[in-house]
């Protein structure tokens, strides 16, 4: 293999790792404020994938609106299922919480299938084109896809850093009750915390599009499945291992397939969640958790 | 001078055992009072009532006349309860100012597009909350303090902040949960003289729940006594420590 098709994959890594990126943030960022795994994440982004096809194939609009909608339809979405679904079982068992997250997923992916048939709704590519750097091709789409998602984590690191949406994120995942008394409103910082993760799905489905131009109804489920590895690897609840997470998952699969072992791609990256959850349960940078004696 | 708290038969059930039963007490502007009882008295019992995390079985709570009945925990603390632990729950891993500026949060009116855009409404709001929460921490004169992680501060220090942090929600009533607990007695000697000025200063009501004798005795104006959930007595510092039924359950009665 020549230096430059290994910067090629390397590159191609980044592109997909960008979207993984994304979506394990929602993830990690549900599940540090209700210890939730929100398995119907994935599907999230499946809807997002709809709604530019819909909006390019049938209604013909300029892709740069049907990029928003998508963004716009996927958070109202994220936040209707934590309204209709996660908030009347806040007390209930986490295990009930999370079966209920399986169900939704259910939902979202047969209902799209009964309205949107199960067949491929393939696209036009959105971003076309390449260019040379160094002998390496470039694609538009990846520097696309690149540069977004770095833009959308800065954004979050800053939104949740220096804001006092962030900081009563951040009081919450870490003490509910004490978030209470302090006077911060707890469905308004879940619901805040859950439209902002659908909000990055959003921006990863029209991502993902670049990439792979066709949505199918079960699209969301490995992808929900890869960012989800990327949040464990990375320590679930950890905004920035969840960044590193996705980029190390997208890097590896490339690596993968630069070796031709494509077939292999999903089985490694499953090896890598039993790894981590054998010899580094926390993650790279999660938290370690005590268990009282 | 009017009441800021009034709890007037107050009792709540836990499964056929009353963990507070007929408890009145009332509280007014600018006065410390102390809540003391052997353990598993319902002295905490006591605040999670008065701060909605538990419902009464039955009785009144007013605050500044006003009946709290039905209002939430976060609604309460709006209207003007503040309150400390007895086992510290600080935001361990934010900085020390951010667990002061948290508890302005809901005061705060900038939404998220002005934050992400940085409008002029966001780098005021900003600005007014980290002034006064130093201003707050200058109380206890913990300004140098302010970029440090809450959970790596010395354990009085950890105290002193939730004392700041419930301050800066603009509280009526102030509750301290044994807010000496684990202080050596000259820490406890200057935390009664910052209870004295808080209660100057900012002119609230103060409840606080101590089994520090000096403290208790030392700053409060009146007492109320409670043992397995019912007041046993309620009075002056002097009352108090003179009176047998208070005596005998903290020491047991006299075999003669």
């Amino acid at each position: 293999m020549t230096f430059s098709s290994l910067i090629a994959q390397f590159i191609n890594g980044l592109q997909t790792g960008s979207v993984y990126a994304l979506v394990a943030l929602g993830y990690s960022m549900v599940y540090g404020i209700i210890k939730l795994l929100n398995f119907a994440h994935g599907d999230i982004i499946m809807v997002g994938a709809y709604v530019v096809y819909y909006a390019i194939a049938s209604f013909a609009l300029p892709p740069m609106l049907a990029v928003i909608l998508a963004v716009l339809v996927s958070t109202l979405l994220g936040v209707t299922v934590e309204k209709v679904a996660y908030t009347p079982l806040r007390s209930a068992p986490r295990l009930s919480l999370l079966i209920t997250a399986i169900g939704v997923s259910f939902l979202l992916e047969n209902g799209a299938q009964l309205l949107f048939g199960a067949d491929k709704k393939s696209l036009d590519p959105m971003v076309s084109g390449s260019f040379q750097l160094g002998g390496v091709n470039v694609s538009y789409a990846a520097v696309v896809t690149i540069v977004v998602s770095v833009i959308a984590m800065v954004a979050l690191t800053i939104l949740v850093n220096k804001t006092k949406m962030g900081k009563a994120m951040r009081a919450v995942s870490e003490d509910m009750g004490a978030a209470q008394l302090m006077g911060i409103s707890l469905n308004r910082t879940i619901s805040m915390t859950f439209a902002i993760g659908s909000f990055l799905a959003g921006i990863g489905s029209v991502l993902y599009l670049c990439a792979y131009p066709q949505a199918t109804p079960t699209m969301g489920s490995m992808l929900g499945i890869k960012a989800f590895i990327a949040a464990v690897l990375g320590g679930i609840g950890s905004i920035p291992g969840a960044m590193i997470g996705g980029f190390a998952i997208g890097i590896l699969e490339a690596l993968v397939a630069a070796v031709h072992l494509s077939m292999w791609k999903d089985a490694v990256v499953f090896l890598i969640l039993i790894i981590v959850l054998l010899f580094k349960p926390a993650g790279l940078l999660g938290k370690k958790t005590q268990e009282k004696v | 001078m009017s009441n800021v708290l009034k709890c007037e038969h107050l009792r709540v059930v836990f499964g056929g055992l009353a963990a507070v039963s007929d408890f009145n007490i009332e509280v007014e502007e600018n006065q410390i009072a102390g809540l003391i009882g052997p353990n598993g008295a319902g002295k905490t019992t006591v605040f999670n009532l008065l701060t909605g995390v538990y419902t009464p079985t039955s009785g009144v709570v007013t605050l500044c006349d006003k009946d709290l009945a039905g209002m939430s925990t976060i609604q309460r603390s709006h209207a003007g309860i503040a309150r400390t632990f007895q086992n510290i729950r600080l935001f361990k891993d934010m900085s020390v100012i951010d667990n002061v500026i948290n508890s302005f949060n809901y005061r705060m009116k900038y939404t998220i597009p002005e934050a992400m855009l940085r409008l002029p409404r966001y780098w005021k709001e900003e600005k007014a909350a980290r002034e006064r929460a130093l201003e707050l921490l200058g109380v206890f004169n913990m300004q140098d303090l302010a970029e440090v992680n809450a959970g790596n501060l010395p354990y009085g220090a950890q105290r002193r902040l939730e004392i700041v942090r419930a301050l800066a929600t603009n509280p009526k009533l102030l509750l301290l949960d044994e807010p000496a607990a684990g202080m050596n007695p000259a820490e406890t000697t200057a935390l009664m003289e910052t209870i004295g000025k808080i209660r100057d200063n900012f002119h609230i009501a103060i409840l606080l729940i101590e089994h520090d004798m000096s403290l208790v005795m030392g700053i409060c104006e009146q007492i109320t006594v409670l043992n397995f959930g019912e007041v046993i007595a309620q009075g002056t510092p002097e009352q108090i420590q003179n009176n047998p039924v208070v005596i005998e359950a903290y020491l047991g009665k006299d075999r003669d």
